[in-house]
C-alpha cells in the first residue's frame, strides 16, 4: 500500500475488450484488477445514450434491449475499419452503420459517431474507475490489442486513448500480456502457445519464456472471430423459429435483435456450466430447451477456423506441437468445453485452464505498465509484427519490405526516384498483408513525398524509412540522399483519423466537457431552488398581512426574479436569485413560525 | 577466444557508465552488433544469449522516461539487433548477407543440368496424360531431392573452407554459384507444389 501511495503519476494497464473491459494496476509487485465505479471487476464494453448523455458498463448493458436504438456494443469489431470491409464483421450487429469512405461511422439518436469516439467513452470510464480506486489522477496507460490487429486498428486504439485523456505509452498484444501474468512466478519457462479466443477476436501466439524474457516467436489470428459468432449462430436458430411460428423478421427489429443476442449469450454461458439450459426470448413468449451437445454442434465449424492460424504460427516459429511445454487458454469463451476440446485437438495435448480467462490480459497489461515505469527490471517483452508490410509497385503488385513475425522494433529502407522531368512529388501507397495483389491487402495509408527539387527524371534519390515501433505501429520518414535534407510527408490514413481530426475531436470534447459542467451546475442550482420557491409561494398570502408593505413587495419581487431565473439556463443566476429570496423571506418565515407557535399554545 | 569479452560486447551498444544507448554508426553491421567474426557458421546458443543480454540493456521499454535522443538511439539500436539476430541465426539469410557484405554479386541461375531433361519431360506430359504426369512427377521429385542434398553438402563444405581460410574470393564466388542453384531449387519446389495440386484435383 505504502509504495502505491508514494506513486505520483501511475501507469495503469487496460484491456479494452469486445465484450468486457478491465483496468489493472501493480501494487507492491502484485498486479490486481481495479474495481469499476459500479463496484465490479468487469466493465461491459457497452455504451448507451440516455437523453443524450453516455452511460458505460452494466448500466448501459441493461439498456441493450430496452433502448436498443441508443445502445451500442462490440465497438472493437469496428475499430480502424471502413464501411465496405465491415460487411461481414458487422453482420448481426443491431445498429446502423453509415456508408461512406474512410473510417466507418455509426448513427445513434440522429448523430454520427466514429468507433474511436465510442471506444474513448469506455476508456474514459476505466480511467475514472482507476482514479477513484487509486485516489489520484491517472493520465498514462498501457492498452492491449489483439496481436493480429493491423496498423489502422492499433492507431485507432491509440487515438481512442488520447480522446479519453490518456497518454497510451504502449500498445501491447493481448496474448503477450497474458503470458506476462502467466509467467509472473518465473517457475514457468519454455515454449508455450497462448490460445486467446475473445468476444470478437482470435489470436494465437507462440512464445519462449526464459529467465524473465518473454520472446514472441510467431503470432497469427483472425480479428473477426470470437464468442460473438457463437451468440449469432444461436440467435439465428431462434430467429428462424420465430419466423416460422410468428412470421416476424427478428433481425429487422433492433430491440428484438438485441434481445435475441442477449438471450443467446446467456444460454452460452449457462451451457459452459450445465448440460442443458433454456433459451428464452421473453418479449415473444419464446422458450426453447438447448442441450450442450447442440451448442457444440453449432460451435465446431466456427471454432475449426482457429486451426489454420495455429498451424501457421507453429510453422512460422519452426516448431512441432509436441515441443511446446504448455498451451494456455485465455478469453471468456475458452470456458466452454468445446473450445478446450478444439485447442486439445489442434495441439495434441490437454490445454492449461489455470489462468483467469477474463482478467489475465489486464493483469499482464499492468505488469507491462510496471516495466515501463521502471519498477520491474527483470522482465522484458520481445514482440513481433503480425502482418507483412509492403508498398505498391508497378501493375498493382505489392513489394514486401518487412515480413510478418519480424521482431520489433524494425526498420526497412527503400530509395525512390522520379519518373518525369521536373517532378516534385512522389506518391507512396503502404499496404499490410501477405498477398501479392494490392487489392487483396489492406491499404494503410498514402504518403506524398513533396517538395522534391525539380530535376531530370530519375535523378532525385529519396530514401524512405519505414519504422515499425515497439507498439507495432508504422512511422515513416524520408530524406533526400544527396543533400541529406529531411523530406516532408503528407499522411492520409485509409481507415484512421488524421492527427488534425483527432485534435479537432479533442477540442470538441473539451467544449462538450465545459458544456457538461455548466449543465450540471444548472441542474444542481435548480434542485436547491425548487423547495425555496415552493415554500415562498405558500407563504405569499401571509406576507401582506404580517409584513410592512415595502418588505412584502420586496419578497414578491425576489420571488418573481427566481421564477424567471429558473426558466433560464444560467446556474449562477439561479443561485444568486435563490440566495436573495432566502434573505428577503427570512423575517417572514420567522413571523409565520412565531404565529404558528402562538396559535398552538393558545389552543392548549 | 572466438568471442570478445562480455563487457566489450555490451559496451558497443550502451555506455558502460550511464547505461544510455550509443548512437548508431554507419560502419556497424550484423556481425559487429553481436561482436562475432564474419563467418558462415555461427554458434546459435551464444547468439541467443547475447541477444537476450543486449535486449535487456537496449529495448525501448527501458527508456520510456529517457531523453528524445536516448529513445531514438534505443529504437535504432534495437532494430539493428533484431534484424541482425533474425539474419545470423538463419543459415540461408546469413549466407546471402555475408556474400553481399563481401561484395560478391549473386550470379544468374538456371535449372541445374542434371535436372533439366526430366523437368522438360514432365512439362511435356502435363497437358496430355495425367496418369503419366503423376509418375514423372514422382521421378522428378526424387531426382530433385538428390540434387538438393548434394548441393547442400557442397555448400556446407565451402562455408567451412571459407570460414577457415578467411573468406578467400574464389571460394566465396563458388559458394555464391552453389547458393543460387540451391535457391533455384526452391522455386522449382513451389512449381511442383502447384503441379501436384492440379494433378490431384
Amino acid at each position: 500500500m505504502s509504495v502505491a501511495m508514494s506513486v505520483k503519476d501511475p501507469i495503469v494497464g487496460i484491456d479494452l475488450g469486445t465484450t468486457n473491459s478491465l483496468v489493472a494496476f501493480v501494487r507492491d509487485g502484485v498486479p490486481e484488477v481495479l474495481r469499476s465505479r459500479e463496484g465490479r471487476n468487469l466493465v461491459p464494453s457497452v455504451i448507451s445514450f440516455a437523453d443524450g448523455a453516455p452511460l458505460v458498463g452494466y448500466a448501459a448493458k441493461s439498456r441493450k434491449v430496452r433502448d436498443a436504438a441508443h445502445t451500442v456494443f462490440s465497438m472493437k469489431r469496428l475499430l480502424g475499419r471502413g464501411f465496405e470491409d465491415l460487411k461481414d464483421a458487422a453482420q448481426g450487429l443491431p445498429y446502423k452503420l453509415l456508408p461512406g469512405d474512410g473510417i466507418v461511422r455509426i448513427e445513434i439518436g440522429g448523430r454520427a459517431y466514429s468507433p474511436i469516439e465510442l471506444s474513448a467513452l469506455i476508456l474514459k470510464e476505466l480511467k475514472l474507475a482507476a482514479e477513484k480506486s487509486l485516489s489520484m489522477p491517472v493520465r498514462r496507460a498501457v492498452v492491449t490489442v489483439p496481436a493480429y490487429f493491423n496498423d489502422s486498428q492499433r492507431q485507432a486504439t491509440r487515438a481512442a486513448g488520447r480522446l479519453a485523456g490518456l497518454d497510451v505509452l504502449r500498445i501491447v498484444n493481448e496474448p503477450t500480456a497474458a503470458s506476462l501474468a502467466y509467467g509472473l512466478d518465473r517457475k514457468r519457462q519454455g515454449l508455450i502457445a497462448v490460445y486467446d479466443l475473445g468476444g470478437g477476436t482470435f489470436d494465437i501466439s507462440i512464445l519462449k519464456l526464459h529467465d524473465g524474457i518473454f520472446e514472441v516467436l510467431a503470432t497469427h489470428g483472425d480479428t473477426a472471430l470470437g464468442g460473438d459468432d457463437l451468440d449469432l449462430a444461436i440467435a439465428r436458430i431462434a430467429a428462424a423459429e420465430l419466423k416460422e411460428r410468428d412470421g416476424v423478421d427478428a433481425f429487422a427489429d433492433l430491440s428484438l435483435h438485441a434481445e435475441l443476442l442477449e438471450a443467446a449469450e446467456a444460454l452460452k454461458i449457462a451451457l459452459s456450466e450445465r448440460d442443458s439450459a433454456e433459451l428464452a426470448v421473453v418479449s415473444r413468449g419464446y422458450r426453447r430447451a438447448f442441450a450442450r451437445a447442440e451448442l457444440e454442434e453449432l460451435a465446431r465449424p466456427i471454432l475449426e477456423r482457429t486451426r489454420g492460424p495455429c498451424l501457421r504460427a507453429l510453422k512460422d516459429a519452426g516448431l512441432r506441437p509436441e515441443e511446446l511445454s504448455d498451451v494456455v487458454l485465455v478469453g471468456g469463451p475458452t470456458r466452454l468445453r468445446v473450445v478446450q476440446e478444439m485447442a486439445a485437438s489442434i495441439f495434441g495435448r490437454a490445454p492449461n485452464t489455470s489462468v483467469h480467462p477474463d482478467e489475465v490480459v489486464s493483469l499482464g497489461a499492468a505488469i507491462q505498465a510496471d516495466i515501463l515505469a521502471g519498477n520491474n527490471k527483470d522482465f522484458l517483452l520481445l514482440d513481433v509484427v503480425p502482418l507483412s508490410l509492403g508498398i505498391e509497385t508497378y501493375g498493382g503488385l505489392t513489394s514486401h519490405l518487412i515480413a510478418r513475425n519480424t521482431r520489433i522494433p524494425t526498420v526497412a529502407r527503400e530509395v525512390f526516384t522520379t519518373f518525369a522531368d521536373r517532378q516534385t512529388g512522389v506518391d507512396i501507397h503502404v499496404l499490410q498483408g501477405e498477398r501479392e495483389r494490392v487489392e487483396d491487402n489492406r491499404s494503410l495509408a498514402r504518403f506524398k513525398l513533396a517538395g522534391i527539387p525539380p530535376q531530370p527524371a530519375g535523378i532525385p534519390r529519396i530514401e524512405v524509412t519505414f519504422l515499425i515501433d515497439a507498439d507495432g505501429i508504422l512511422q515513416v520518414s524520408a530524406k533526400e540522399l544527396k543533400t541529406g535534407k529531411e523530406q516532408t510527408i503528407e499522411v492520409r490514413p485509409s481507415y484512421g483519423l488524421t492527427d488534425a481530426e483527432v485534435e479537432r475531436m479533442l477540442a470538441a470534447g473539451t467544449r462538450n466537457a465545459e458544456a457538461d459542467t455548466e449543465f450540471k451546475k444548472l441542474v444542481e442550482a435548480r434542485n436547491d431552488a425548487e423547495p425555496v420557491l415552493r415554500a415562498t409561494e405558500k407563504s405569499l398570502p401571509h406576507a401582506a398581512r404580517l409584513l410592512p408593505p415595502a418588505e412584502a413587495e420586496e419578497v414578491r419581487r425576489r420571488f418573481e426574479a427566481l421564477s424567471e431565473a429558473m426558466r433560464g439556463k444560467d446556474g449562477g443566476k439561479v443561485r444568486e436569485a435563490c440566495f436573495a429570496l432566502n434573505r428577503a423571506t427570512a423575517k417572514l418565515a420567522e413571523l409565520i413560525m412565531q404565529e404558528a407557535v402562538d396559535q398552538a399554545s393558545g389552543q392548549r | 577466444m572466438a568471442f570478445g569479452g562480455e563487457a566489450d560486447f555490451l559496451a558497443r551498444h550502451v555506455c558502460a557508465r550511464c547505461g544510455s544507448p550509443r548512437a548508431l554508426e554507419p560502419a556497424e553491421d550484423y556481425f559487429t552488433a553481436f561482436a562475432v567474426p564474419r563467418r558462415f557458421v555461427q554458434d546459435r546458443a551464444e547468439l541467443e544469449r547475447r541477444f537476450y543480454q543486449a535486449s535487456r540493456a537496449l529495448h525501448p521499454d527501458r527508456f520510456g522516461a529517457a531523453s528524445v535522443e536516448a529513445r531514438k538511439a534505443s529504437v535504432e539500436r534495437m532494430s539493428l539487433l533484431n534484424d541482425a539476430y533474425g539474419t545470423l541465426r538463419d543459415p540461408e539469410a546469413l549466407r546471402e548477407y555475408l556474400l553481399r557484405l563481401e561484395g560478391v554479386e549473386p550470379p544468374k541461375a538456371g535449372i541445374p543440368e542434371d535436372l533439366a531433361e526430366s523437368w522438360f519431360e514432365l512439362q511435356d506430359t502435363l497437358g496430355e496424360s495425367p496418369e503419366l504426369a503423376r509418375t514423372r512427377l514422382e521421378v522428378f521429385e526424387t531426382e530433385l531431392q538428390l540434387v538438393k542434398s548434394r548441393l547442400e553438402s557442397v555448400i556446407r563444405t565451402l562455408e567451412g573452407q571459407s570460414d577457415r581460410e578467411g573468406l578467400p574470393r574464389e571460394v566465396l564466388e563458388k559458394l555464391a554459384r552453389q547458393s543460387q542453384a540451391r535457391n533455384y531449387l526452391r522455386s522449382l519446389e513451389r512449381d511442383l507444389e502447384r503441379i501436384r495440386g492440379k494433378l490431384c484435383r
